[in-house]
């Protein structure tokens, strides 16, 4: 049975979705404002994502990167899917071209020396929350970004594999070691 | 310690494996205590990744990005929609850049025809009631004459001079009709001034719409009109007001 609730609830989501488009359809126009408010509403996930695929070093940049880069975009966004999803894996693609320029640049360390160790060993749960974050970010290469794609933002391996070419399998093996990484480092 | 199915784990459970796989892990994990163990832990980090929130962004960012698309006009976005164009009530922020657009350039030229003669051509009767203008820019025999056909858009210095031009002959009407030492009733220049905004606003709807579609005849006769009806509008007031 519905209640009140959910019916208030859907009717958000709904109201969102449509100011949202319309937000979109503004901003292709060229309509800065708008674009700000699409901002507003994605850039929290934004920079996340942006801190755990190339670190919070990085993110500011990256997190401006990608935003300059969906306003370049906006003309191609069909509306096929949510535009939060389109948004997100083009930011996707906007990082790992980071990363794999920056991979192009230095050398990185091997993934077994990279110490996931944390300067606090505080446990109250923002401090977990915290720690977790930060360990997720001294995962190494390739593991972090599959880690991220899959436990966090939740695509598929195959969808991971096709966002940055790698194969599916390999995306399992990365995940894994990731997740074993990351469970040592929990379990301290 | 790690054996061989160590490695099977996170595959086992996220559903990846084979039936049969799936089996003889779950016939290990009956025996093997280090690798129940593990799955647990690693269920742990499965479970804390998906309940990891966003990160407070430290800094608006938004200064910065406005910034930088403000600087570069190749950030415009790319293909866009001509319906939501036209119909979108927006204040552009490219408005305020002082810049003159391909399109504005051809009907510019376009126009440029009809006012060789500068404002001396605007006063004669009938100048702009004469059908459409339509052989300015295409080249020799480019839609001469011919209703409706619109001739592919000059991005030329000849271009650049007619939007000049236009823009003077513009400024010189506004002058003869708004002058400061006879002014208008204020009701009547009211209305004037919005009727030149309503202008106004379709003049930078049309021009935006053909940036999209450069190629689009009917587009480029609309921005051609419409720039021709500020014109006419202007012509005809200043003469209304010289008879009053």
């Amino acid at each position: 049975m519905t209640t009140t609730s959910q019916v208030a609830e859907t009717t958000d989501r709904h109201e969102t979705h449509a100011e949202e488009a319309a937000d979109v359809a503004s901003s292709v126009s060229g309509d800065m404002a708008a674009f700000e408010r699409l901002y507003q509403r994605h850039v929290g996930r934004v920079f996340s994502l942006a801190c755990r695929m190339v670190g919070s070093e990085e993110a500011h940049e990256l997190t401006q990167d990608v935003f300059v880069r969906t306003w370049q975009k906006l003309g191609t966004f069909r509306g096929d899917a949510a535009f939060g999803s389109w948004l997100y894996r083009l930011a996707i693609n906007v990082m790992y071209a980071h990363q794999r320029k920056r991979l192009n640049e230095r050398k990185r360390i091997v993934a077994s020396e990279i110490p996931l160790a944390i300067a606090s060993a505080r446990r109250d749960a923002a401090e977990i929350r915290l720690d977790f974050d930060v360990a997720i970010e001294r995962l190494p290469d390739g593991a972090r970004e599959v880690f991220v794609l899959h436990d966090v933002e939740g695509y598929k391996h195959r969808e991971i594999a096709e966002l940055i070419g790698i194969t599916p399998g390999t995306s399992k093996s990365q995940l894994h070691r990731a997740r074993m990484l990351l469970r040592e480092h929990l379990d301290r | 310690m790690m054996d061989r199915f160590t490695d099977r784990l996170s595959e086992y459970m996220d559903g990846d494996l084979s039936p049969e796989d799936a089996r003889r892990v779950e016939a290990h994990l009956h025996e093997c205590e280090t690798c129940a163990r593990s799955l647990e832990e690693l269920r742990g980090v499965v479970a804390r990744a998906s309940a990891v929130m966003d990160r407070a962004v430290p800094e608006d960012l938004w200064p910065a990005i406005a910034a930088r698309l403000q600087s570069d006009a190749a950030t415009a976005p790319a293909g866009r929609s001509v319906a939501s164009t036209v119909a979108g009530n927006v204040v552009p922020w490219r408005r305020r850049r002082i810049a003159l657009s391909i399109p504005q350039l051809a009907a510019a030229a376009i126009l440029l025809v009809a006012l060789a003669g500068g404002t001396a051509w605007l006063a004669r009767p009938g100048a702009l009631h004469n059908g459409p203008i339509t052989e300015a820019a295409g080249g020799p025999g480019a839609g001469v004459g011919t209703p409706g056909v619109i001739p592919a858009a000059d991005t030329g210095v000849e271009s650049a001079s007619a939007a000049v031009r236009y823009a003077i002959a513009i400024d010189e009407l506004e002058q003869a009709l708004f002058k400061p030492d006879a002014p208008l009733p204020p009701s009547t220049e009211a209305k004037i001034r919005n009727s030149l905004r309503t202008i106004d606003r379709a003049i930078e709807d049309a021009r935006r719409a053909l940036e999209d579609v450069p190629t689009d005849g009917y587009l480029r006769q609309h921005l051609t009109a419409t720039m021709r009806r500020k014109v006419d509008f202007l012509r005809r007031t200043t003469r209304l007001v010289a008879q009053s």
